[in-house]
């Protein structure tokens, strides 16, 4: 039944960019935190793209929501891209905006890590 | 599609990942009725959450326990009953908005039940003898609304 996460990290001039993929649930801490720590060793804005990101529940968010919160304490910058309106609707919901700018694209993203 | 008390049930394990096929079975209901894709979509949410609720914190993932899913097409609106077996201490809690002061680290579903309160018309919880009953309710009236502006009505 299990669509686990599977993440993919892009180095870009200006950011790396995490590429999650699958479902955003209870099992993903430990891949998104890998991801998440391999991203901050270039020192660039991080970007977490949503694109494939097929199922999040509210576990998921939590995980997402303890990450963004690690980052503004170590004053990391993190960025999220490309939810679904229902996605960005939800993450609004739990106010989770006011941790991390959520961008429609990558490209507003990195335009605006410029 | 003329709907008056069409009855959809499901018994799901308290396996993570099976709240999926209840998400699936709600949606596909939900379409069926012709609500618009965005109601659809909170649906979805609304049902996953109550399900999960219902493994975790009603039947505290145990192997026999199963999630009742009982779903009701009305004229007017669809409501999904999760029933769980009462196997926790609590039934679940509508609880107050989260903040960013106030993580969604909360017991027993903070954050999910909060999203179902939030994406659901009505939402109703009760304690029952075989378990706590979560009752989501959403209404019709705006795939209606769309159907007129469409001159479809």
């Amino acid at each position: 039944m299990s669509n686990e996460l599977q993440t993919n990290l892009r180095h870009l001039e200006n950011a790396s960019i995490v590429d999650l993929l699958g479902d955003v649930t209870a099992t993903s801490d430990a891949i998104l935190t890998t991801a998440y720590t391999a991203a901050t060793d270039s020192g660039k804005l991080i970007v977490l793209n949503f694109e494939e990101a097929s199922y999040i529940n509210s576990a998921g968010i939590a995980i997402i929501l303890s990450l963004l919160n690690r980052a503004r304490t170590n004053g990391r910058r993190v960025v999220l891209t490309s939810l679904s309106s229902h996605y960005q609707k939800i993450f609004h919901m739990v106010g989770l905006d006011q941790f991390a700018t959520i961008y429609e694209s990558e490209q507003a993203a990195l335009s605006a890590a410029v | 599609m003329t709907h008056s008390r069409y009855r959809i049930e499901l018994h799901v394990p308290s396996v993570l990942g099976f709240e999926k096929v209840a998400m699936d079975a709600a949606s596909a209901v939900a379409r069926q009725m012709g609500f618009e894709p965005t109601r659809v979509d909170d649906l979805r949410t609304a049902v996953a959450e109550a399900c999960l609720n219902a493994m975790e914190h009603g039947n505290q993932f145990a192997q026999d326990s199963e999630v009742n899913v009982l779903m009701i097409c009305e004229d007017d609106r669809l409501d999904v009953n999760v029933l769980d077996e009462g196997r926790g201490e609590t039934a679940p809690r509508i609880t107050e908005p989260l903040t960013v002061d106030n993580p969604p680290l909360g017991t027993h579903g903070n954050m999910g039940m909060f999203l179902i309160t939030q994406l659901m018309d009505e939402v109703e919880v009760t304690r029952l003898p075989e378990g706590s009953l979560v009752r989501m309710t959403i209404y019709l009236k705006h795939a209606l609304a769309s159907l007129a502006k469409m001159g479809l009505q």
